[in-house]
């Protein structure tokens, strides 16, 4: 069998697979070790199952991920969210459109403990929802708010799915972290432009602003708040590692959640359960991608999809915005995290050759992925509002969502014609 | 058999939560007491490998691996049922595999004598409880297998953790 009709035959058994249903990670390991045996023989690909998945699960440089998803959880569970809010109540009411302002700060404090843009969302929703409902708020304003600001959620570190990234692409997790810090900035503030620009008009104020109520409602948030800035700045000036920042990170939040009475034990408890959860199921990925690695090497699909793109004349601005078009249509039915999992190994190579630096085009991916929580058929985002403020229909919150896609493009632009505003902190770093 | 996987996932749990502390204690011993704890690199990442895959148990009894429910949301009951027991099936047999090739490992692992850097601890033992987790989830994926067959229940999908938790268990100001 030749290596092309391999390679063909893989990718569509792959798509077959997991449009079946089957666990994105078990589709990529059962044809990744297929494909290889099609190739070398059964013998070594079954030796492949031997090897791998027993290095993936205990390799030193991925026990970061559970520990950053375990710091989300415990932030989600000790109703961080509600006090974010709060201050961005105290902060932002005065203004027209405050509520809209302050779910947005909200999203983005939530964003800085928790790497994960559904529960950012999910938690958003049952907060800030009802209180913009009650202020006036049409429903497609308030839950496209919501599910725009929920995307700060992998750009803002820490991030699960940078984390995933830097591992694939053997890049610093640390300098992925701080790369997304400027991005997730300017995020927040044209989100926060577009609340004004586009609903502001149409939106109240609600509270007069008031010194000692903002004052009051830090009291809430201040730890939390600290704790992020310490775990940045510990990356950030090198002086621990990533790993030992994300432990760190989720020990000193259950820490605060017991002094501040959100947490108990059993609370403790149900949190690592749910953490270990979602790292089991992203680790099933995990295992699966470096199966389809051994398959993709044999096959050499990124070489040929590199000379095929590069063939095309398209400078590599136009291969850049070609790649980004594939994963904003990959977006329509693949998880943000398997996304980056399945196709990153893919496009690598062809962004390596053509000049990019890797650590920005991880803030770049992660921000088209972005666009796929958001935007129909699947948008993530969009589906989990819509299972908790279940009054209002699909295409009420897309409606809504679609100015904060502008923004998110427009964005997207920006970064990629002045990439220095993605690298100038992670360029500055130790 | 719900109780039983919920003990199953909380010693998981509990064994995320004692690798957490470690790293930190280690990190603390290292940067503050400059005597970081014995083998905290090795015993944190085999701990975390057994919890990880005793975690896989449990996601082969809910059904919330992360996957595609595009094709199944379309779907009226009967072929849902059918797409639900095919991917459970090749999920059985992958774990299967897995678990025939892991023991292999074990062996392997026991003969070579490969041991942690500081306490000379041998790999074989983490290496056969993940092993067993791996037995485990040969069992649950079998157990909603049936359920899927026989009960026509369904696969949670896998944001339903996260949403659930989130969405039900923040709590009231």
């Amino acid at each position: 069998m030749s290596n092309e009709f391999v390679a063909g035959a893989g990718f569509a058994a792959l798509f077959a697979l997991m449009l079946l249903r089957v666990p994105i990670g078990v589709a990529m390991g059962l044809v990744g070790v297929t494909g290889f045996g099609a190739i070398v023989g059964v013998k070594p690909a079954l030796n492949l199952l031997a090897q791998s998945p027993i290095r993936t699960v205990t390799d030193f440089n991925l026990t970061l991920i559970p520990f950053f998803i375990l710091m989300g959880v415990l932030a989600t569970n000790s109703g961080m969210s509600r006090e974010l809010f709060r201050t961005g109540r105290a902060f932002f009411g005065g203004l027209r459109g405050g509520l809209g302002l302050a779910s947005v700060g909200a999203c983005a404090g939530f964003a800085a403990i928790c790497g994960s843009s559904v529960a950012t969302a999910a938690t958003m929703t049952k907060v800030a929802y009802p209180e913009m409902k009650r202020a006036g708020y049409s429903d497609e304003a308030a839950t496209g708010i919501i599910a725009a600001g929920g995307t700060l959620g992998i750009l803002i570190p820490p991030s699960v799915v940078l984390a995933v990234y830097g591992y694939i692409t053997e890049q610093d997790v640390g300098a992925l972290f701080i790369a997304g810090i400027v991005p997730g900035v300017l995020a927040v503030l044209m989100y926060m432009g577009t609340v004004t620009l586009v609903y502001g008009r149409k939106l109240p104020a609600t509270d007069p602003f008031s010194l000692s109520e903002a004052l009051a409602s830090l009291r809430g948030v201040w730890a939390v708040i600290l704790l992020f800035v310490a775990v940045i700045l510990a990356i950030y000036m090198g002086v621990v590692t990533a790993t030992e920042a994300a432990a760190a990170g989720a020990f000193l939040t259950a820490v605060i959640g017991f002094a501040r009475r959100r947490l108990t034990l059993s609370g403790l408890l149900d949190c690592l359960v749910e953490a270990l959860r979602t790292s089991a199921a992203i680790y099933t990925i995990l295992f699966g991608a470096i199966l389809f690695g051994y398959f993709l090497a044999i096959t050499q699909v990124p070489q040929n999809l590199t000379q095929f793109l590069t063939g095309l004349g398209l400078g590599s601005y136009g291969t850049l915005l070609l790649i980004l078009v594939l994963f904003v249509v990959m977006g329509c039915f693949l998880d943000a995290m398997a996304m980056v999992i399945l196709m990153v190994p893919i496009v690598f190579p062809v962004i390596q050759q053509l000049g990019f630096d890797p650590i920005w085009f991880g803030i770049i991916i992660v921000m088209t992925v972005e666009l796929g929580l958001i935007t129909p058929p699947v948008g993530m985002n969009v589906f989990v509002i819509s299972s908790i403020a279940s009054n209002v229909g699909l295409p009420t919150i897309f409606r809504g969502v679609l100015p904060f896609v502008l923004a998110d493009v427009l964005r997207l632009a920006l970064l990629i014609a002045f990439p220095a505003l993605v690298m100038f902190l992670p360029a500055s770093m130790h | 058999m719900n109780r039983l996987i919920h003990w199953i996932e909380r010693v998981a749990g509990v064994l995320l939560g004692l690798v957490t502390v470690l790293i930190v204690v280690s990190a603390i011993g290292r940067y503050l007491l400059a005597r970081p704890v014995p083998d905290a690199f090795d015993l944190s990442r085999l701990l975390l490998g057994v919890a990880i895959i005793w975690g896989l148990a449990g996601l082969g009894y809910w059904g919330s691996h992360i996957k595609v429910d595009l094709l199944a949301s379309l779907l009226g009951p009967r072929a849902k049922r059918a797409v639900n027991a095919l991917a459970w099936t090749v999920l059985f047999g992958f774990t299967a595999l897995l678990a025939w090739k892991i023991w292999g490992r074990v062996l392997k692992a026991m003969s070579g004598g490969d041991a942690t850097m500081d306490l000379r601890l041998p790999h074989w033992p983490f290496f056969a409880v993940i092993w067993l987790g791996l037995a485990a989830a040969l069992i649950t994926t079998l157990w909603r297998l049936w359920l899927v067959v026989v009960r026509g229940r369904d696969l949670a999908e896998f944001e339903d953790v996260e949403t659930a938790l989130a969405a039900d268990e923040e709590t009231p100001a």
